[in-house]
């Protein structure tokens, strides 16, 4: 089985929600895609034929959410592929925020902001996760990856997707942010944002 | 503030699975319904919409797994309601079977069978590797349903809707445990009273 760092990734946030508008944080809730987010998931799809060349020889995986999903199958149908031939897999889900689900989006962050980076990768969410933790789950599905791969996911796991991919520390990768809209692409040991 | 059991509640559970179909446990993954799931799910809807003339003051909420929204989506418009009037809550996402998620339950019986004889001797207690037990997320669920204010209609998925009948009925774990799984529609809970509609 290839190490997943010899395969070409391609790794999508799921499109903007209604969680994303009205500034809370959904983490393992959900919320339905605007009509924005729907465009995006589309364009998403366009970046990702533009870049990869080939899709027939893909895998693709998503988040088992419901946003994740959805975004799966606008991408899959915008590229002509049949719809439900993914696979939707738990450890690609958002970071668990325990408590702090369904909190305004800028409080959980101020509270996060107080706290140095390498020890806000290993500090856990009450009743939920943290960045180490979801980067543990990642990396056990990244393990069973055999060919070139498509993952939609969240802010969080795609931090973790490319810290294990360019072999980076918590400090190092928590900073990272990648928009609704762009397609980040981890191949030959560098990553590429494309579409931004 | 309205004890849940003084509620009335209509719990689905998602329409049936490829998984459900082919005999694999799901857990938290999750797998696609097919056409008689679909269908099943908008019948839901249609028999709801008979049960309950007031609907519309009801709250909807689901698990946020995809198979329990997108049959919560095609229930609404059954009854002829918005198809994202609803919310959903983790607390009724499918039990966590960890390593087990996707795998064809002869393979669990057959290649994981020490597991297994664990789970046959104590399926309420029994934790999967990776994942949780039954008895863990029975207060998460005990939670969620606390906060409940109105009338409500819940969709969420086979381990979970045992895990409410035990809060609603106020049943011991020995006798939810072993029941199998409704396929399709609607449980009704009323006066601590359960009735199934069948579709």
């Amino acid at each position: 089985m290839p190490d997943f760092r010899a395969l070409t990734l391609y790794v999508i946030r799921h499109g903007e929600c209604q969680h994303n508008v009205e500034g809370w944080a959904a983490s393992h809730d959900d919320s339905p895609l605007t009509e924005n987010g729907r465009q995006q998931a589309r364009a998403n799809a366009r970046i990702l034929r533009e870049v990869a060349g080939r899709i027939d020889d893909l895998d693709f995986y998503a988040s088992s959410l419901h946003r994740t999903c959805a975004t799966m199958e606008l991408i899959r149908a915008e590229l002509g592929l049949p719809i439900g031939d993914y696979r939707a897999d738990r450890r690609l889900m958002e970071m668990d925020l325990g408590d702090d689900t369904r909190r305004a989006g800028s409080a959980v962050r101020m509270s996060q902001d107080r706290i140095p980076d390498d020890e806000r990768w290993r500090t856990a969410h009450p009743g939920g996760e943290s960045p180490a933790m979801v980067y543990e789950r990642v990396g056990r599905l990244l393990a069973e990856l055999t060919r070139d791969s498509v993952l939609v996911t969240h802010g969080v796991p795609l931090i973790v997707v490319r810290a294990h991919y360019l072999g980076l520390s918590g400090a190092q990768a928590i900073g990272y942010h990648m928009p609704h809209a762009g397609l980040l692409r981890l191949s030959m040991g560098t990553d590429a944002v494309f579409g931004r | 503030m309205p004890d849940f059991r003084a509620l009335t509640l209509y719990v689905v559970r998602h329409g049936q699975t490829e998984d459900n179909l082919a005999g694999r446990w799901t857990g938290r993954n999750d797998s696609h319904l097919t056409e008689l799931g679909r269908r099943n799910a908008r019948r839901s809807g249609e028999i709801l919409k008979s049960l309950a003339p007031n609907l519309t003051r009801f709250d909807f909420v689901s698990s946020p797994l995809h198979r329990a929204c997108v049959t919560m989506e095609l229930l609404l418009d059954g009854a002829g309601l918005h198809a994202h009037r609803y919310r959903t809550d983790r607390r009724l996402m499918e039990n966590d079977c960890g390593d087990f998620s996707s795998l064809p339950e002869e393979e669990i019986r057959t290649i994981h069978r020490e597991h297994h004889e664990r789970l046959l001797a104590d399926e309420w207690n029994w934790v999967p590797p990776g994942g949780q037990s039954q008895a863990m997320q029975h207060a998460d669920v005990g939670r969620f349903l606390d906060t409940l204010r109105q009338d409500s209609v819940l969709v969420c998925h086979g381990l979970t809707i045992r895990l409410v009948r035990a809060h609603l009925l106020g049943l011991r774990p020995a006798e939810v445990i072993g029941r199998p799984f409704h396929d399709a529609g609607v449980l009704r809970y009323r006066a601590e009273v359960e009735t199934l509609f069948e579709v």
